[in-house]
Order: C-alpha cells, then sequence, then structure tokens
C-alpha cells in the first residue's frame, strides 16, 4: 500500500490547459474522489497518474518512488474505465487472469496460482459462476465488476476509477457504488475516484477535490466541503447553492441586490466591502409571514412536489432562488405566481467576494 | 406470408424472371453442357480435367492455388504493416498518402497490369535503368513468370489487408490497450494478446478476397506468365480452340473454388460480435522505439513510391514519342501527340464512347434490379429467409470473369426459348448484360447495407408525424439511402468501364470496350496509345471516385465492396 504525491502536475493539449500545475498528497489507505464537471481535466490528472498521459510538468511519486517517467505497464496501478475496457474476444476469466499473466515477476506464476486467484477475485465480486462466459454476454452491471476484479486481482499499489458508474442505472449504481466502498475498506488500497456526480463523491469518499478549469478550488472531507465551501463554485456544485450577486456595504453589515436588501448577522465571515456574491443552499430557505425582519420578498415561479420534500425556483429582484422544503411546513398553498416573504437561515449561507 | 399488392406481385415476378435469364439460365447451361459429351450425359470433361496422362489442367489448378496462397501471404504482411504504420503513426503527409495507398485497387485490372509491365517487366524501366547502371547484357531482375503474376496480384490485393486492418484499427477501442499496458502488458503482448483478436475478422476476410481474386485472375497470367499455365487461362485457350465443352468444365471447377470462399466470406468472419465499444482509435500507444519508428516510417514510404511508379510510368509514357523506347531505360522522344490524336481522328473516342455507353446501360440496370431487390429482401418477414436471399441474388459477385464470359456465350449463342428471335452473342448488348451480371450484386449489398443501417423508428416517426407512405421515402429513407446508392453506382461504372476479362472473350469489333483497345495498341506495339487510352480511363475512373466523395476510405464502404 502506498501513498500518492503529486508536485505540480501540469498538462496542455495544444494553447488549452487541462491541467494547471496541481499538489495533491493522498495517505496511504485513503478513498480520495475528484470531483468536478466535464472538460475540468479530473480525467486528465487521472490519466497522468496512471501514467497514459505524460505531463508536461512536475512529479508523481507513488509511496517514496518518483513514478512520472515509469511506463504505464510498470507502475502496477489498477484501473476500471468508463466503458470498463474489458477484452470482448476473452471469456471472464482470462480478462481478470489477463494482468496476471502479463506480469514479468519470476519465478513465473504458476496455472494453479492463477487460477486461485482470479476465482478469489471473482469471488469478491460475486461473479464466481460467470467465470467462463463470454464478456459481451454479460449485463452492464456484470461487466462493471468484471472490470474491478480485473483491476484488483494485481494487487495494484494505488486503484483507479474514471467515471465506472455513469453507464448504469440508477438503483444499479447506488448499490454498486456501495460494493465499491466495501472492497475498497476490505482491501484498504489507496483509491482515486473521478466523477461528476456530487452524491457519489459524498458517499464514497474520505476526502474530495473539487476541481474547476483545470484547477483544484478546494481539497477536504467532504463535510467540511459542504458546510464552509472556499468559493462560490464549491458551493454551488457540491452543495447545490444559489448564487445571488450582490453588493456589500462598507461596514460589512448589509447585502443588496435590485433594491432588496438583507442585513447580515453578527460576527458572520464577510468578504471586503464592495460586489459580493451570496450563497444560500436550498434547505437554507422557509417561507415566512410577511413583515417580519430579514426576509426577502420573491414570487414563486415553479414548484416540484418529489413526497418528502418540494422544490422551489423563486424570483428575488431578477435572481433566481432554489428553495427545497419539508412538504408538510405550510407550503400547500404557495403556487407559481404567489408572491412569499423567505426566511434566509445563515447556517447555510455563505458570502463571497465576486469573482473576477 | 403477407398480403401483397397486385404491383409488388408483378415486379417480384419480373425481378425472378431478369434474375432467371441471365444469372441462372446461363450458369445453368454451362454446367450442363459440361455434362455432355457427344449429345449424352458424360463425364468425360471432368475426367480429362484429372487426367493424370495429360496434366496440363492439373498443373494449371496448381499454378493458380500456389499463386494464390502466395499472394495471401504476401500482401498479409505488407498490408498489414501499412495498415500499422498510417493509423499508429503521425508524420508529415499522412492523411493523403494514406488515400494515395488504395490507388492500386481502383486501378482496371488492365491498366494496373500494364502499368506494372511497363515498370518491372522484362523490358521494363526498372530492369532496363538497372542494366544500364551496371552495364550488363541483359536487363536485371525482370518480373516474370511466376514470381510475375504474384508481384502483380500483391501490388492489387495488399489494399484489401490494408483497408480492413486499417479500419479494424481505428475502431479498435483506445482504453482496451490502456486496460492492457495498465495490467503490466508490453507492446508486443498487447499486440498479440490485444489488438491481434481484434483484427482477426478482418484479416480472415481480406484473405478470402485475395485468395478469391488470385484465383479469378486472368489479365496478369495472361501479360506475365510466360508460358507458365492457369486456370483462367486453361479456360481462354479452350475457347479459342473451339473447345468450349471443356472450357465449361474448366470454369466449372474454378467457380465451385470461388464460390466456397464466397460463402465463407459472407457467413463467416465478418460478422462481429455485439460488445459496445467506444471507437476512438489508439494512435499512439502500440508506439516502438524512436529509431524503429523511423524504420518502419522509411519503410512505408519506400513501399508506396512503388506503387506510386506504374502510375507514374504510365502517364509517362502516354507521353512517349512512338518507337523511341526499344532498348532505351525511358523512351528518348516525348511528344503530346498521342493526346492530340484524340482531337484530329474522332474515330480514336470510338473505345472510349462505347465503354461510356456500355457502363451506363450495366449501371441503370443495375440500379433498377439492385434497389427494388434490395427493397424487398429487407422487407422479408424471415431474417433467415432474407440472409440467404442475400446471398443467392449477389452469388455473380464470386462467379469470375472468365466464367462469366463462358457461360454467356453457351446460354445466348442460341434463343432463350424457343421461337425467339434473340441471338446476343456477337451483338452489342452481350457486354452490357455481362457487365450488369458481374457488378449489379454491389447495388443490392451497398443498399441493403444502407437499410440494415436505417433504425426502422425514423420511419415509424415519421409516419406519427403525418407523412404518407410516398413522403417517408422521399424525405426519410432516400436521404438515408443515398450515400449507399451513390457510392454502388460509382462501383458499378468503374467496374464496367475498366471490364476486361469478359470483354475479351465477348467483345466485337464495332463495340469493343477501352481495355480491349488498349490490349490491341499494346499488341501493336502502340505503347503511346495504349498508355495514352489508360490514363483517359484512369482519368474518368479517378473523377468518379471524388464524386462519391474519396476512395474507398470508410469502413463503410469496405462492406459494399465485399
Amino acid at each position: 500500500m502506498a501513498g500518492l504525491r503529486l508536485e505540480g502536475i501540469a498538462k496542455s493539449f495544444g494553447r488549452f490547459a487541462a491541467v494547471r500545475p496541481t499538489h495533491l498528497e493522498i495517505p496511504s489507505g485513503e478513498f480520495f474522489a475528484i470531483l468536478g464537471p466535464s472538460g475540468c481535466g479530473k480525467s486528465t490528472l487521472l490519466r497522468m497518474i496512471a501514467g497514459y498521459e505524460r505531463p508536461d510538468a512536475g512529479r508523481v511519486f507513488l509511496g517514496e518512488t518518483d513514478i512520472t517517467s515509469q511506463r504505464p505497464q510498470d507502475r502496477g496501478i489498477g484501473m476500471v474505465f468508463q466503458n470498463y475496457a474489458l477484452f470482448p474476444h476473452m471469456t471472464v476469466f482470462e480478462n481478470v487472469a489477463f494482468g496476471l499473466r502479463a506480469r514479468k515477476v519470476s519465478p513465473k506464476i504458476s496455472n494453479d496460482a492463477i487460477s486461485a486467484q482470479v476465482a478469489a477475485a471473482l469471488e469478491s465480486v460475486r461473479l464466481s459462476e460467470k467465470s467462463r462466459s463470454p464478456v459481451p454476454a454479460l449485463s452492464g452491471g456484470e461487466q462493471q465488476r468484471v472490470a474491478v476484479a480485473r483491476a484488483l486481482v494485481i494487487r495494484p499499489r494505488l486503484l483507479l476509477f474514471d467515471e465506472p458508474l455513469s453507464n448504469l442505472d440508477i438503483a444499479l449504481r447506488l448499490q454498486t457504488r456501495e460494493e465499491i466502498r466495501m472492497l475498497q475498506r476490505a482491501t484498504g488500497i489507496t483509491t482515486v475516484y473521478v466523477t461528476h456526480d456530487q452524491g457519489e463523491a459524498m458517499s464514497l469518499a474520505d476526502r474530495i477535490a473539487v476541481m474547476r478549469a483545470g484547477e483544484v478550488e478546494q481539497a477536504g472531507e467532504p463535510g467540511i466541503l459542504y458546510n464552509s465551501p472556499a468559493n462560490s463554485f464549491v458551493a454551488e456544485f457540491l452543495g447545490g447553492a444559489s448564487l445571488i450577486d450582490c453588493h456589500l456595504d462598507g461596514a460589512g453589515r448589509v447585502i443588496a441586490w435590485n433594491g432588496i436588501s438583507l442585513p447580515v448577522p453578527a460576527g458572520f465571515p464577510v468578504p471586503p466591502p464592495g460586489p459580493a456574491v451570496l450563497a444560500i443552499k436550498p434547505e437554507g430557505l422557509s417561507f415566512a409571514e410577511g413583515g417580519e425582519n430579514g426576509v426577502v420578498e420573491a414570487l414563486v415561479r415553479s414548484r416540484e412536489y418529489t413526497g418528502f420534500t418540494t422544490a422551489f425556483t423563486l424570483l428575488a429582484g431578477d435572481r433566481v432562488l432554489k428553495a427545497l422544503v419539508v412538504s408538510t411546513q405550510g407550503t400547500a398553498g404557495i403556487v407559481p405566481g404567489k408572491n412569499v416573504s423567505l426566511r434566509v437561515d445563515w447556517r447555510h449561507c455563505s458570502l463571497f467576494a465576486a469573482r473576477r | 406470408m403477407r398480403f401483397r399488392s397486385p404491383g409488388t406481385l408483378l415486379t417480384i415476378t419480373l425481378l425472378a424472371a431478369v434474375f432467371g435469364i441471365c444469372v441462372v439460365y446461363p450458369l445453368g447451361a454451362m454446367v450442363a453442357e459440361s455434362l455432355h459429351a457427344g449429345g449424352k450425359f458424360s463425364l468425360d470433361h471432368y475426367l480429362f480435367l484429372f487426367d493424370m496422362s495429360n496434366r496440363v489442367n492439373l498443373e494449371a489448378v496448381g499454378n493458380s492455388v500456389y499463386v494464390s496462397v502466395v499472394s495471401v501471404a504476401f500482401s498479409g504482411v505488407i498490408g498489414l504493416f501499412l495498415a500499422f504504420v498510417f493509423t499508429q503513426f503521425r508524420f508529415p503527409l499522412r492523411s493523403l498518402l494514406a488515400r494515395l495507398a488504395v490507388l492500386p485497387v481502383a486501378l482496371p485490372p488492365l491498366v494496373g497490369v500494364i502499368a506494372f509491365l511497363f515498370v518491372f517487366g522484362e523490358t521494363g524501366i526498372i530492369p532496363r535503368g538497372l542494366q544500364l547502371l551496371f552495364g550488363t547484357a541483359a536487363p536485371l531482375i525482370p518480373a516474370g513468370g511466376i514470381s510475375g503474376v504474384i508481384m502483380v496480384h500483391v501490388y492489387s490485393f495488399h489494399v484489401y489487408f490494408y483497408l480492413f486492418v486499417s479500419a479494424a484499427l481505428g475502431t479498435l477501442d483506445g482504453s482496451q490497450l490502456e486496460a492492457a499496458t495498465g495490467l503490466g502488458s508490453g507492446p508486443w503482448r498487447t499486440f498479440v494478446r490485444v489488438v491481434l483478436p481484434e483484427l482477426r475478422p478482418g484479416l480472415l476476410a481480406a484473405s478470402a478476397l485475395t485468395f478469391m481474386s488470385s484465383m479469378a485472375s486472368f489479365t496478369a497470367p495472361l501479360l506475365f506468365a510466360g508460358g507458365k499455365n492457369f486456370i483462367t487461362l486453361q479456360i481462354y485457350a479452350s475457347k479459342l480452340n473451339g473447345d468450349i465443352d471443356l472450357a465449361a468444365a474448366q470454369s466449372v471447377l474454378l467457380t465451385g473454388v470461388s464460390l466456397l470462399f464466397y460463402l465463407f466470406l459472407t457467413l463467416g468472419p465478418a460478422r462481429r460480435s455485439g460488445y459496445a465499444r467506444k471507437g476512438t482509435g489508439a494512435p499512439g500507444l502500440m508506439s516502438p522505439g524512436k529509431l524503429s519508428r523511423r524504420v518502419m516510417i522509411v519503410a512505408a514510404f519506400t513501399l508506396l513510391g512503388i506503387e506510386l511508379l506504374p502510375v507514374i510510368a504510365i502517364i509517362v509514357l502516354s507521353l512517349a514519342r512512338e518507337g523511341s523506347w526499344t532498348t532505351q531505360w525511358i523512351p528518348s522522344a516525348y511528344t503530346a501527340g498521342n493526346y492530340a490524336a484524340f482531337f484530329t481522328d474522332a474515330a480514336l473516342w470510338k473505345p472510349v464512347v462505347n465503354s461510356l455507353e456500355m457502363a451506363v446501360l450495366a449501371l441503370v440496370a443495375s440500379l433498377a434490379f439492385g434497389i427494388t431487390t434490395a427493397f424487398l429482401v429487407s422487407r422479408m418477414r424471415s431474417r433467415l429467409a432474407g440472409t440467404w436471399a442475400n446471398l443467392a441474388l449477389t452469388l455473380p459477385y464470386a462467379v469470375p470473369g472468365t466464367v462469366v464470359a463462358v457461360a454467356f456465350i453457351l446460354a445466348f449463342n442460341r434463343p432463350v426459348l424457343p421461337g425467339l428471335p434473340t441471338l446476343l452473342v456477337g451483338t452489342f448488348w452481350i457486354l452490357p448484360l455481362a457487365y450488369f451480371v458481374r457488378e449489379y450484386p454491389v447495388v443490392i449489398r451497398s443498399v441493403s447495407a444502407s437499410l440494415e443501417g436505417m433504425d426502422g423508428s425514423l420511419l415509424e416517426a415519421a409516419s406519427g408525424l403525418g407523412a404518407g407512405p410516398l413522403r417517408r421515402f422521399r424525405t426519410v429513407a432516400l436521404p438515408v439511402l443515398l450515400p449507399g446508392i451513390l457510392s454502388g453506382g460509382v462501383l458499378v461504372l468503374i467496374g464496367s468501364l475498366g471490364e476486361f476479362v469478359s470483354s475479351i472473350l465477348l467483345y466485337t469489333y464495332d463495340s469493343r470496350p477501352v481495355s480491349v483497345e488498349i490490349l490491341a495498341q499494346l499488341r501493336l506495339f502502340n505503347i503511346g496509345a495504349a498508355a495514352a487510352y489508360s490514363v483517359i480511363l484512369m482519368v474518368i475512373i479517378l473523377g468518379l471516385l471524388r464524386l462519391s466523395g474519396g476512395l474507398l476510405a470508410s469502413d463503410r464502404r469496405m462492406s459494399y465492396i465485399l
């Protein structure tokens, strides 16, 4: 088992900077997720770790070894691809055995040992009985598990996942997510997991790095990222927060937009006065009686009933707000076209200086 | 059987009549003839073929098989190598050269062979040049005999391998190679265990196609064999000797071999598993070291150079003054006269016009027959029946040109039915009919492929949106099928324009096609004129290819050649 350290690795394709100089330290045994929208450079980062892309700058350390210039086949890293990349002309068994046979170890692993290890790996993903099946005969979920077994069987020092669940339907995705987490716990292999699904990242990872435009915006434990986002992008991407461009007064006590003003509670961390962004998570808004202090007047644009909660889209001035309210808490009469007062729970808010 | 309208029934009857008269009847007549001697049933002709005391025929079959096997081997190595270099490496002019690499299959058979003859033949440019260079008494390393025929085959047929392998490499899933590498597999192991299995269907298909084409090859043996016997030449000789029954028996033998490979081709390896692939291609991952990379690129350039030499030579020779190329390595005097003559002597255009006329006739017939047939077959309920119907209908594709000619001679030298005045042999109509029979399968294949590729829900969506049958066909089906129809049609034109193998047995002087005229000029040692005709033919064909959008470039169009 080994930790992973990235020291300023960067990669450009032509004039497009896919990954800007990035530092990350992932301790041994950690489950680390890289989260970001498509095109943010997360897959490129992963492929540099695996050795499929050569970084333009920086170094990659696995344990204490500098592997930056090592060939992929010499790194001993297991990877699960988005489309699984199984070899269609081989059976499940042969796919999983491939990595064991390809290994340049002496003495060569005996066939019996290979069979035993493959059987164990297939057992761990509950596919023992499919060992002789041709790959195309498997369902998507089964193919995914073969890919995991194939990556695990070589006892990798590091396990990489590139959006492994994106080709599965939602029920299977939740189930497989749990299985991956359990396998990782059981084996204790350091894992880097790339995804664009924040729910997946939060539920799986010990720590998350949120990426945007080739840069890590914030890295840390899911709870910290969720509760104390470092900037408006993290607040929006991870917490689903509504972003409101506003103006913070000189004293740092009141924000205003479109003639609407809202007092900031004492002791709330504020940026320097001037243009600012207020991030409100959907659960930070609730409906209030009119005339209450510190409320925002808004117009209901749409409502989406999902059972336990109801989601509202509202307009405050020309800013769009999203609110998520427990359905039983007086949402019955709140329909599109109605004017309402919104109470702001500042525990679910963050205030940032406006991005240039 | 579902209800069919009277119109549909009439169409089916018409198509069946065409197929019966043009395909079944001639081939049947040929088989019947081969089983007759002296007016009654007999196996004499076949016994004669395998007569141990007169080994000419056995020897011919042996030579044909030997040449075919060796052609497959060498074509495979060269085609695989070129495909590998062109898909895996990036270097200047790559895409242009990749397109030039398929030029040899676009050349009409006769033009390709005589161009090759001019460059590598006994009195060709290279052997003469080497003679001059080293001061030897005779031209050095001329191509001829068995090895000459093999060289011509490899020159033309390695392109099949090149196309199939490039297509397979192009749709290879890059992440599969990455996965193999990540699991600790080196380049060689990855190639053998992961890439090669993916190429296997393509390699098998190309092998079968090359073998079939080599067995059926007539032009190369005719001009290059130097006295060696081949089965196609035997058929030709038997016909010229007036021994048409023997020619029929020989034809049946050759057709049997061809059909075997055709069945293998269509029912066998090319059918792929349904495993979803992303098909990004995987350039660069297989890359070997820098030095071996350079060596391979240089080797590929050299091969391409050799490939282009015949084309360049034929252009140069078309500018040669007649009689200026006897013992020199290249002609000593040049003139535009070979072309200028076309503007002063309208009669020179006669063969070109003949070929164009006959090709257009074949095209119209092929499109009409091919498109309707493909539609009807696609509407058959049972998939299996559809497959077999398609196979039966496209069967003439597997019949060598020499055999088609022999069958036509046997079938159409008398009225098809007693009382009818039709006497096709010796008339203008026999050649367009032969071209039609040889080329229409291409249209069926291309249209069927488009039909298969067409999502059935498209038409359902259109009808749901209120479009009637005619509107659906015009606005939805036709635009989707048009590329298939177009490239099928262009292939028919190209095949007919340069057709030589059937023509040489069936032509009449008044309707002689360009290919026959080229051979005639060559026999008169009018090399300049022969080359000029060849260049004109080449220009027309390249123009047509441009029209259809590229040189058999895509994976899709591959299935039409097949």
